[in-house]
C-alpha cells in the first residue's frame, strides 16, 4: 500500500543529486578546462508480488560531457589549450594526473608547472624546464616548447608536451583541481594540437543548465504534489471503506 | 542539499573575479600596471558510486560512477606580464623599458623591491628615485651642475655639465630579472617583491640577455585591455546571478519539501 510513495520517495532523493550536479556546473561555469557533468537515470525493477511492477528511481551514474570548451585567448604565453581531445600529464604527490587546465606557470627551477605546482610532464615523461635568460617562448601547434634563450640567439628546442588520450574517457575520475585520474594506459592523442596563449573555457552552457533546473525543480514540485493526492487518496479509501463495513 | 553550499561556492568565486577585474579596470591609466586575471578550480568531487568498482561477484565492473563535484574554488590570480603601450612624456627622467626587466628600488627597511613604472626623479641630494622618493639601484646621483641628462637604451647615464664640452659618465641602470615573474608579489605603489615562487632576481645591464633597451622620455602604460575587461565583467555578472538563481531553485524545493502533506 505504500509503495507510491516510496517510488516518489526515489524520485525525489535523485531529483535533489541531479540539482547537485546542476549546480556544481553553473559553480564551474568560469573554470578553464572544466567539463559539465550530467546524470543518468535509471529504473530499480523490483516484484513485491508476482502480479505487481513497480519502477523505483536510481541515479545509476553521472557522466562528463567531454565536448571542447570555447577557446578564449588570454596574451599569456604560458597559457595553452587543448584543441580536440586529450589531456596533459602532470606528476602530482599521488602519482601521475592528467588535466585540460592549460593555465601554466614556472617554478623556481624554472620548470612547466601548473598553478597548483605540480610539474608537467612532456614527451618521455620528461619535465620541461625554461632557463632564467629566456627572452621569448614559443609552442608549437604540435606542442614543441622553443625558446629563445638569449638575445639575438636563435630558437633553441627545450622539450615537447605531451597531449594523450584514453580508451574510456568517462572512466577518469575527477579529483578536483581539474585533475583526473586513470589507471588506462595513456596513448598518445592523435590530431589534436595546442593553442598557445589562450586558455579552454568550461563547457558550462547556461542556458542549458537553467532549463535543467527548471525541469528539476518541476518535476520534484510534480513528485510532492502526487505525494500529496495519494494521501487523500488514501484517507478517502480509509473513511469510504470504513463507512461501507459498518 | 548540497545545492545550496556549491551555489554559495559559485557566487563567491564570481564576486572574487568581478573584485580583481575592477581593480584592473582601476588602474587603467597606472604606470607600468599588468593586469591580473582570477583562475578557478574545481573542489573535491564526493564519490558516490566508485568508477570501476566490481558490480557482481563474476568480475564485471561499472562503466561509470556516481561522482558529485562540491563546488568552485579560486586557483589563483596571476599577472600578465605583458608589454604596456609606451607614451611619449618627453620628460628626460621618465624611462620605459622596452622588453623584460624591472627596476630596482631600494625601500626604507633596507630590502629591494622591482618596478617597471619608470617615472623617475631627483632628491634633494641629486639622486635617482621613484615617484615615492626610494632610491632606483644602482644609485646614480645627479650633480647640481648638470644642464641635461641623457639616458641610452643600454642604462648608461649621461649628463652634460655647464661649462664642459664631453658628457660624463654617471653610471649605468640595471635591471632585474625573474625565471617566474608572474611569481612576485605585488605590494602596492607599482612595486614587486621577490616571493620564493619567483626566484632569486639575476640583475643585468639593458639590452644584454633577457634585458629589454630603455627609452628615455617615455612611461609604459598600464597593459589593461579594456574592451576585454568589460566583457569580462558582464560575464561576471551573469555568472553570479545564475549561482544565485541555483541557489533559489535549491531553496524552492526546500520549500516544497517542506509544504508536503501527511
Amino acid at each position: 500500500m505504500e509503495s507510491p510513495s516510496l517510488v516518489l520517495l526515489s524520485n525525489q532523493e535523485a531529483l535533489q543529486r541531479a540539482m547537485d550536479i546542476v549546480a556544481n556546473n553553473v559553480a564551474n561555469a568560469s573554470t578553464s578546462g572544466f567539463k559539465r557533468e550530467g546524470i543518468e537515470f535509471d529504473t530499480l525493477l523490483s516484484r513485491p508480488a508476482p502480479d505487481e511492477t513497480l519502477d523505483f528511481v536510481v541515479d545509476r551514474a553521472t557522466y562528463r560531457d567531454v565536448s571542447n570548451g570555447p577557446i578564449s585567448p588570454t596574451g599569456n604565453p604560458l597559457d595553452i589549450a587543448i584543441q580536440g581531445a586529450g589531456y596533459i600529464p602532470v606528476q602530482t604527490a599521488q602519482g601521475t594526473r592528467y588535466t585540460r587546465a592549460g593555465t601554466f606557470q614556472l617554478n623556481t627551477d624554472g620548470q612547466l608547472t601548473t598553478l597548483a605546482g605540480d610539474v608537467v610532464l612532456g614527451d618521455g615523461d620528461q619535465p620541461i624546464s625554461v632557463p632564467s635568460t629566456t627572452t621569448e617562448i614559443n609552442i608549437s601547434a604540435d606542442g614543441f616548447v622553443t625558446a629563445r634563450v638569449d638575445k639575438g640567439a636563435s630558437l633553441a628546442q627545450l622539450g615537447k608536451l605531451s597531449v594523450v588520450k584514453f580508451d574510456n574517457e568517462q572512466a577518469l575520475q575527477a579529483q578536483g583541481r581539474g585533475l583526473y585520474a586513470t589507471e588506462q594506459q595513456p596513448q598518445p592523442a592523435a590530431g589534436s594540437g595546442i593553442v598557445q596563449g589562450a586558455l579552454e573555457q568550461s563547457n558550462v552552457e547556461p542556458v542549458v543548465e537553467i532549463t535543467q533546473m527548471i525541469q528539476i525543480m518541476r518535476s520534484y514540485e510534480q513528485a510532492v504534489n502526487l505525494l500529496g493526492q495519494e494521501n487523500v487518496r488514501l484517507d478517502n479509501a480509509i473513511s469510504t471503506l470504513s463507512k461501507t463495513t459498518v | 542539499m548540497r545545492a545550496l553550499a556549491i551555489g554559495a561556492t559559485g557566487m563567491e568565486a564570481q564576486q572574487l573575479n568581478v573584485e580583481v577585474i575592477s581593480n584592473n579596470i582601476a588602474n587603467l591609466s597606472t604606470t607600468g600596471f599588468k593586469s591580473s586575471r582570477a583562475e578557478f578550480q574545481d573542489l573535491l568531487y564526493q564519490n558516490m558510486r566508485s568508477v570501476g568498482s566490481a558490480s557482481s561477484d563474476t568480475g564485471t565492473i561499472l562503466p561509470s560512477g556516481l561522482q558529485v563535484g562540491l563546488g568552485v574554488q579560486p586557483a589563483a590570480t596571476y599577472r600578465i606580464n605583458g608589454q604596456g603601450n609606451l607614451t611619449v612624456t618627453n620628460n628626460p627622467l621618465d624611462i620605459a623599458i622596452n622588453g623584460g626587466g624591472y627596476f630596482q628600488v631600494q625601500l626604507p627597511d633596507g630590502t629591494t623591491a622591482y618596478t617597471r613604472d619608470g617615472a623617475l626623479q631627483l632628491n634633494a641630494t641629486g639622486q635617482l628615485v621613484n615617484a615615492d622618493g626610494f632610491l632606483i639601484l644602482p644609485n646614480i646621483t645627479v650633480p647640481a651642475t648638470a644642464t641635461a641628462v641623457t639616458v641610452n637604451p643600454s642604462g648608461q647615464v649621461l649628463a652634460s655639465i655647464a661649462g664642459q664640452t664631453n658628457q660624463q659618465t654617471l653610471g649605468q641602470l640595471q635591471l632585474a630579472g625573474f625565471i617566474n615573474p608572474t611569481g612576485l608579489n605585488a605590494i602596492g605603489n607599482n612595486l614587486l617583491r621577490e616571493t620564493q615562487a619567483s626566484g632569486t632576481p639575476i640583475t643585468g645591464n639593458p639590452q644584454t640577455s633577457q634585458f629589454g633597451s630603455l627609452v628615455q622620455g617615455s612611461l609604459e602604460t598600464s597593459n589593461v585591455d579594456i574592451v576585454s575587461q568589460i566583457s569580462d565583467l558582464i560575464s561576471a555578472q551573469r555568472a553570479y546571478e545564475m549561482n544565485s538563481r541555483v541557489i533559489s531553485t535549491a531553496d524552492q524545493m526546500l520549500q516544497t519539501t517542506n509544504q508536503m502533506k501527511t
